[in-house]
Parts: structure tokens; sequence; C-alpha cells
């Protein structure tokens, strides 16, 4: 399949130069209009400084933002198997329905009497949320994944103290693990205690055994963890916890594998969060907003954030009548938009979201049936053993044969149109490809994925020296890790870059 | 860039003929037994690696079999000293010496020699940290992690390394006893830490930015301090970086390699020896020791820290020994071992540790009984464990 990526020398928006200020004349009797109106406001209001944005035409605008698309990849584009991240299809009806004003101009000073609708709409996906994960209540507060974990960091923390038991200090957390968990942990004050994997793929119980104590305040999982197994000693793992009059946190990052089928309640979790912008179908990965929801065990309840929304059989409200709460974690509902996108997807599905998990785990395995048969890839950990939303393969044997590496393979994927996965994690697997299709793909996508695949190692054999020096077809060709991720060189903002250049940090 | 390039053209030819090595009278013995010459070849493969990779840098290389004998065929650009002789059949450990002090004093940026852990330990005594070291692996042995893993991935390094692509990092210089293998007594020694261009990092995803070694050492030594050091108790710090952090941290002037006693956050004992250790221990009465993992095979004792002896850790309680390791030092090691030659201790002590590997943050790992890894494993639940 022929691709190339546009290439166009585009400024960033800041620095495109303009001669034109206006490209629609505005009639004399508006542009007094404005000011007349600007004259109205009082004085101290009115700001006085010059507006620090880009001063284009429409037209250059728009010119520039469509070159912008034209050199970028998304999952509106093709295929993005981009493990522990879930990039499927995102519905445009939700998108069109999320960006209707009722929601997008609603002020959260709005009287609630007003805003009924979208408290009902949030009022329900705390009902819903709680059904999908087994657990009584949930808070739709936390802007990110890592803010819900966070969030669940910080109750297990208060729920402890809450019982005098101040010497619960370790949080124990596998090695496979999302790195924000021992993140979350060590912000909530936590030592971390890691536990390996064991050669089935899922956690050591004569380790985490090893390390239980008066002292485990609670153990963060993921299940399926990140090589895509499932615990099969889940409830045995609980019950260890439990007797330490520990909790356990669920890390919902991504429900695929089990949405419908496993709750984590009936694993014997007390505290979940998830990724809305995940499993929920709303967009990610451009840095926000998110969305992730912490749900917990009827007696955590009291400890959620505040507000949560009520409904007292008439209206809707929000509740602050949490005794124990660990306070707010965002001053408002800002993150509304992928809430409302997830309840729509939600909603369409209805009892079909159990087959979102069906659909997915059968992508996953159709692809790594296929993937494990070829030369120099291989497949640690549980080799016989089905996975659930994503497996992890291991060019290993690849790089020690051709020097041809796991990134570099990563980079071969993009000049054949296709989005890389998530590359050298988890940390356990060497040269670790961890890869999700989702059930957006089609079979024949699977296809295209598995012959690039395909394509590729033979290259390697071939004449490794091509793979190595991919990608050539995208805009973009291969960065220099090192320089792009240094502090010298990366900017957030435009302002940070402008500082860079004029050499003031 | 400027590289300095030598060749030991006798290293690792032992090992084809059965013995581990070729210092001293080893040699004479190997060609004896018809040994022939690896190092050339190697040489060989990393300098037209280097030149398929695009070095773009200037080689200095030492004369004849020693380098600049396998560099005339090559399209990299050089230029040979006149050590040691042209006429010399058989070069000699003062050859090596002689040609890394003129490296130095031609401001090489890094020296890549080829040659075994004898050789790293000869170049290591003259350049010091002075200068980042890179071997090409043509020994018999190899503890030293200042090897890459072939001649190409040296290649490699070199090549990322003048693109300012990695950075270097301190790492152990080993050595075994030759003589002592001979009767089958492995006896690792520490010899020091070379500066080496390192290309073990992940490419970090964006998601766990995983810090450099340094600040590792510093993160881990801090919380040391903070959560372990407590008064009234003596504290043995072994080999290693990791642990000299800790006495750095406290202000404290400890040796390299080492055993040093520490004790109300002053210094009571330096470079200690067994017999010292057993006094001091009988003296304070509460002690710890403070280890890290010593070399790619995961020790955390019996190699480079003896003086810890199984008389020693008789008198130790196991909660009172804290391992200290960095992520990348544990990356890649399946479990720690234990080479006291006690293998009741060994067993004893043997089972999931704690290893401390970052500020407030601490890694399970399974230690194992040098002695009789098989049996342990096939006696009890870990059978599964290390299956793979």
């Amino acid at each position: 399949m022929l691709f190339r990526q546009a290439k166009w020398e585009e400024p960033i928006v800041f620095e495109l130069s303009s001669f034109s200020k206006q490209t629609l004349l505005i009639d004399e009797e508006f542009a007094n209009e404005a000011s007349e109106a600007l004259k109205r406001i009082p004085e101290s209001l009115v700001r006085s400084s010059e507006l620090k944005i880009p001063n284009l035409s429409e037209v250059e605008v728009v010119r520039h933002y469509n070159r912008l698309s034209q050199m970028s990849y998304g999952v509106d584009v093709g295929p993005v198997p981009l493990g522990s991240c879930t990039m499927k299809y995102n519905p445009k009806i939700c998108e069109e329905l999320a960006s209707d004003p009722r929601v997008t101009e609603l002020h959260p000073y709005q009287d609630e009497e007003e805003a009924q609708g979208i408290l009902e709409i949030m009022y329900l996906m705390q009902r819903w949320l709680s059904e999908i994960t087994g657990m009584d209540e949930c808070s739709l507060q936390p802007p990110a994944g890592a803010a819900g974990e966070f969030v669940g960091a910080l109750i297990i923390r208060k729920y402890h103290h809450d019982r005098g038991l101040n010497n619960k200090n370790e949080m124990i957390v596998p090695e496979a693990a999302h790195g924000s968990n021992p993140a979350s942990s060590a912000m909530a004050g936590f030592k971390v205690v890691k536990i390996p994997t064991a050669p089935s793929g899922e956690t050591d119980i004569e380790a985490l055994k090893s390390v239980l104590s008066d002292n485990t305040a609670g153990l963060m999982l993921t299940n399926p963890n990140t090589l895509g197994i499932f615990e099969s000693g889940i409830v045995e793992i609980s019950d260890l916890i439990h007797e330490k009059s520990a909790l356990m946190y669920y890390d919902g990052a991504n429900l695929n594998g089990i949405l419908g089928i496993v709750r984590p309640g009936d694993m014997g979790f007390d505290i979940v969060h998830l990724n809305l912008h995940k499993t929920f179908a709303a967009p990610h990965g451009g840095g926000g907003p998110g969305a992730g929801a912490v749900c917990v065990r009827k007696e955590l309840i009291d400890y959620l954030p505040v507000p949560l929304v009520g409904f007292d059989g008439r209206s809707y409200k929000l509740r602050y009548d949490l005794s124990r709460t660990i306070g707010r974690v965002s001053w408002f509902y800002g993150n509304i938009v992928p809430i409302v996108k997830s309840f729509i997807y939600i909603a369409a599905l209805g009892p079909a979201l159990r087959e979102v998990a069906e659909v997915s785990v059968l992508n996953t395995n159709y692809l790594m049936s296929k993937l494990r048969r070829m030369r120099g890839i291989s497949l640690p950990y549980g080799e016989n053993r089905w996975r659930k939303h994503e497996f992890v393969v291991s060019f290993e044997n690849l790089l020690k044969e051709t020097g041809v590496s796991a990134e570099d393979v990563a980079k071969a994927l993009l000049d054949r149109g296709l989005h890389a996965p998530t590359i050298y994690f988890p940390l356990i697997v060497k040269e670790a490809h961890m890869i999700e299709v989702t059930e957006t793909e089609t079979k024949e996508n699977i296809d295209r994925l598995a012959k690039a695949y395909e394509e590729i190692i033979e290259l390697a054999y071939r004449d490794p020296q091509v793979v190595k020096s991919s990608p050539v077809n995208t805009s973009v060709k291969r960065l220099d890790v090192l320089v792009a991720n240094h502090p010298r060189t990366l900017a957030p903002t435009y302002e940070h870059l402008r500082r860079l250049k004029s050499q003031e940090v | 860039m400027k590289l300095g390039f030598v060749v030991n053209p006798i290293a690792g030819m032992g090992g084809s003929v059965g013995l581990k090595g070729t210092d001293g009278e080893l040699y004479e013995e190997a060609l004896k037994r018809g040994a022939k010459p690896v190092a050339p070849s190697k040489a060989v493969r990393f300098l037209q690696a280097l030149s398929e990779k695009g070095f773009q840098g200037v080689i200095v290389a030492a004369n004849s079999v020693m380098g600049c004998d396998y560099l005339s065929s090559s399209r990299l650009r050089f230029s040979c000293l006149d050590l040691p002789d042209r006429g010399k059949s058989v070069t000699s450990r003062e050859d090596t010496l002689r040609v890394i002090e003129v490296f130095l004093k031609s401001d090489v940026d890094l020296i890549v020699f080829v040659g075994g852990d004898g050789t790293a330990r000869d170049v290591l005594s003259v350049a010091g940290t002075k200068v980042p070291i890179l071997g090409v692996p043509s020994g018999v042995k190899m503890y030293s992690g200042v090897f890459a893993t072939s001649p190409e991935v040296a290649a490699e390094v070199v090549v990322e390394f003048e693109r300012g692509n990695i950075s270097v990092d301190q790492v152990e210089v080993a050595d075994v006893d030759e003589i002592k293998l001979k009767e089958d007594l492995l006896n690792v020694r520490l010899y020091g830490y070379a500066v080496a261009p390192v290309l073990e990092g992940f490419v970090v995803p964006s998601k766990d930015l995983v810090s450099g070694s340094e600040e590792e050492k510093w993160g881990i030594a801090k919380y040391f301090i903070e959560e372990y050091m407590f008064p009234g108790v003596l504290y043995f710090l072994g080999p290693g970086t990791t642990t000299k952090a800790i006495a750095d941290l406290l202000g404290l002037k400890k040796t390299l390699l080492g055993v040093d006693a520490i004790y109300e956050r002053k210094l009571v004992g330096r470079d200690l020896s067994e017999s010292e250790i057993l006094r001091l221990i009988e003296k304070y009465g509460r002690v710890s020791l403070v280890v890290s993992v010593i070399g790619r095979q995961g020790y955390i004792f019996g190699r480079g820290n003896q003086q810890f002896s199984a008389r020693v850790l008789r008198l130790v309680k196991k909660t009172d020994i804290f391992v200290l390791a960095t992520h990348s030092k544990l990356a890649g090691i399946k479990y720690l071992l234990i080479d006291v030659g006690d293998p009741e201790l060994e067993l004893e002590l043997s089972g999931y540790w704690r290893v401390i590997t970052g500020y407030g943050e601490e890694t399970v790992k399974l230690v194992l009984p040098a002695c009789c890894v098989d049996k342990y494993l096939s006696s009890g639940g870990l059978t599964q464990y290390l299956k793979t």
C-alpha cells in the first residue's frame, strides 16, 4: 500500500508572517458599534496591553492548520495499535453532540436548576460506571487517568489514617505496571515496593507474600496486566491484601479486555479508576482534557472528591455532604466534554458493550497468532496463554541476528502508513512491542499490519540498513530522541520556545 | 573527534585451548597448546563496522600488531604512534601502558581497546577516569562493564558517542585471579571504576522517563540515609559507586573498592579486612551491612566484597542487610547470587529480598545460593520461577 506523507515547510503559527490584517472588511457602522461597546465596559476591566496571539487573517489560519493536519496521523487516518493506550475510533456522533453549545458554553457557576440536563448525564454516568466496575459510587472529577490514580492513592492514605494505622506506608506495585502507578503512590507519600512478574506472565504471588506486612497500605494492579494476561490468582491476591487490612486498587486505564464480562468489584477490588478517554471512546493523546473517573466500594464513598451529583427523586444537585472527602481535585467539571462523549458511547451500545471486549480480544489473539510465528519475534511470559486486549512481543532475537531493534521496526511501520505500537514498555520485556488493535480495526486492517511486520522482518534479514534508516516516507524523518527530549530543545509552549531562542533559560 | 585505538594481540588466546586467560605464564602455555590469535579479527570487524556506520573522526592508533596493521586496508582517517617498536613480535603489558600514556598526551576523546579484563585493567591503571574507555570484547573473561557486546555494537557505540547521543557512566573494571582460576577457585576482584559510554539506556517512551544513573544513585543514597540509618548502629558499606554515594552525601571519604564502616555519621574504619570487620562487630554489637550488586551476574556477596565472609554473615541478621542497585544494573539480572563457600548459610539467606532501587522505592528480587542454584530451584516452589 503506497504511503507518502505531505511535507510542508510550515513555521509555527506565531512565526507566520502576515501582511493583511483582515480579509473581511467591516463596515464603519459596525466598527463604531464595537468601540462604543468597549466604552461601556469599566476602564479597570479593559485590557491595555497587546494580546500575545498571532495576528493573522482567516485564510492563513485555515491553510496553516490544514497543512499541519496533512502532516499528521491519527485514528481518523489509519490504525493506531498503541498498547496500553487504546486508540479506538471516536464516533463522530459523540463529537457532534458534545460540541453542542449547551455543553461547551455552560458556565461552571450556572444555577443547578438550569443545568439539569448536564447533571442528569453526570448522575447517570456515576450509576453506569459503578455498574460496569462493580462498585457503589463514582466521582467524575479527575481530569486524567493518572489524576484518577492519585485520587485513589490519597483515598487509601486517608482511609488508613482515619483508622489510626499510620504505619501503613507501603504501596505494592508490580514491575509490569503502568509507570504512573509508582508515581501516583509516591506523590501520595507512599513507599513503593515493586514485585516481579512470574514466567507465567502473572504477578509472582510468592514474591507478593514475602513483602506483606502491617506496613502494607495497598496493592495497585492492572488486570488483565500490561502483558494482556489475566491474573488468574486475583481472588487469592485480594484475600492476601485484605487480610493485612490493606486496600486493592484497580488501574482501569483500559477496560477493553473485560468490559461486560467481569468486573473489578467481583475480583475483590475496593477502588477503581477508569480512563473514559480510552475504553469509552473519547479522544485522547492531545494533552486533554481527559476524564479519569474514580469508583469505590460502599465503605469508601465518604472519601470521594466532591462534589458528586445526587438525585433526590425530583432534581439533580451537586453534593458536598461527604464527611471524609479528600477534597476537590479539579475546580470545576471542565472535563465535561469527554464525559458527554463517553455517555453517548455507552448509551448507544447498551448491552452490546460486552461485544467491545469480545471483538478486541479476538482481534488481539488473531494478530498475535500471526506475529508469533514470524522469525526474530518471541513472546515472553505465559507463552501458551491467550491474551486479552493487548499483547507484548519481543524483538530481542531480531536485534541479535540483524542489528535491527524494536525501535527500528516501529519506524519502518510508520513508513508503511501505520502508526507504531508502544515500544520498550513494559520494561520487563526486552525490545518490546506492545500492540493493541482494539475492536475498531477490521480483519483487513489487521492483516495489513501483520503483512507490514512480515515485510519489515524479511527486509531486516536481507538489508538491515534500509530498516534502520526508516522512516523516509513521513513528513518528519527519524528524530534524534536524545536531542528531541532534551530540556534545551523541548518546548511545550511558544513562550518557552521564545525564551530558549533568546537564551533566557 | 579523536579516538585512541589499541589492540592486545594475545588477548583471548587461552579460551580455545581451555585456559582461563593469557596472563603471565598462561600465554606460553596457550602457545604450547596451539592457540591462535583472536584479537586481530575482532579489531578488523570493529574497524569495518566503524567505517560502515559513518565514523567521521580521526583515529590515533598504536603501532603494528597493536593497532595500525588492521587500519591500513580501511578507509578511516588515522595516524600511527611509534609505539611499540615495529619489529616486536610479542607485546607486553608495558607496551599497553605506554600507548595509553601517549593517548592521554594527545588528548583523545575516547579510548577503544581490543582485549579482555586484563587489558581493561591495564588501560584503567593509566587512563583512570580522565578519558572514557570502551572495550571490544576479545578476552576469555569479561567481568568488567566497559565491554560492548560485540565488535559491531562497539562501533555503534563509538558513532553514537561521536554524535553526542549517549552519555558516559561509571562502570566496574573487574578481573578474576587467573592463577587461582586454574585451581577452579573463582576470585573476582574489583579493580576500580572507569568511565565508559553506555548504550544500555532504553529508548524511553514518554510515559516512563528513566533518569540517569548518577541521579538514581543519589536518590537511593538519600533514601537509605533518611529511612534506614539509625543512631547507635554501625554500618559497613561495601564496595561500589552506589554505596559510596551514601558516604558522599554524609560528606565522608569512603574508599571505592573497600569495605568502610560508619558510626553516628562518622567513618570509623576504612578498607577493612574480614578480621577487622569481625572485631568491629564484636565491639559495636548492632551492625548493618550495605552492599550493591557486583558485575553482570548479580552477585551481592562473594564477588569483589569477599571481606563479608561467611563468618561475618553468620553474625548479622538478614533484616540488617541492605542491597542497593540502580534499575539499569538490575535490568536483565534474573536473580541475585550469594557465593560465600558455605552452602548451608547461602540457603538460609536465599529467598525474596527487597533491593533499594530509588528514592522511596524498593524492588523485590529473588536471591539464590551460588552453591546450588539448580538444587534450590528444583526443591521448592520456585521451580516454575526460573524455567524460562
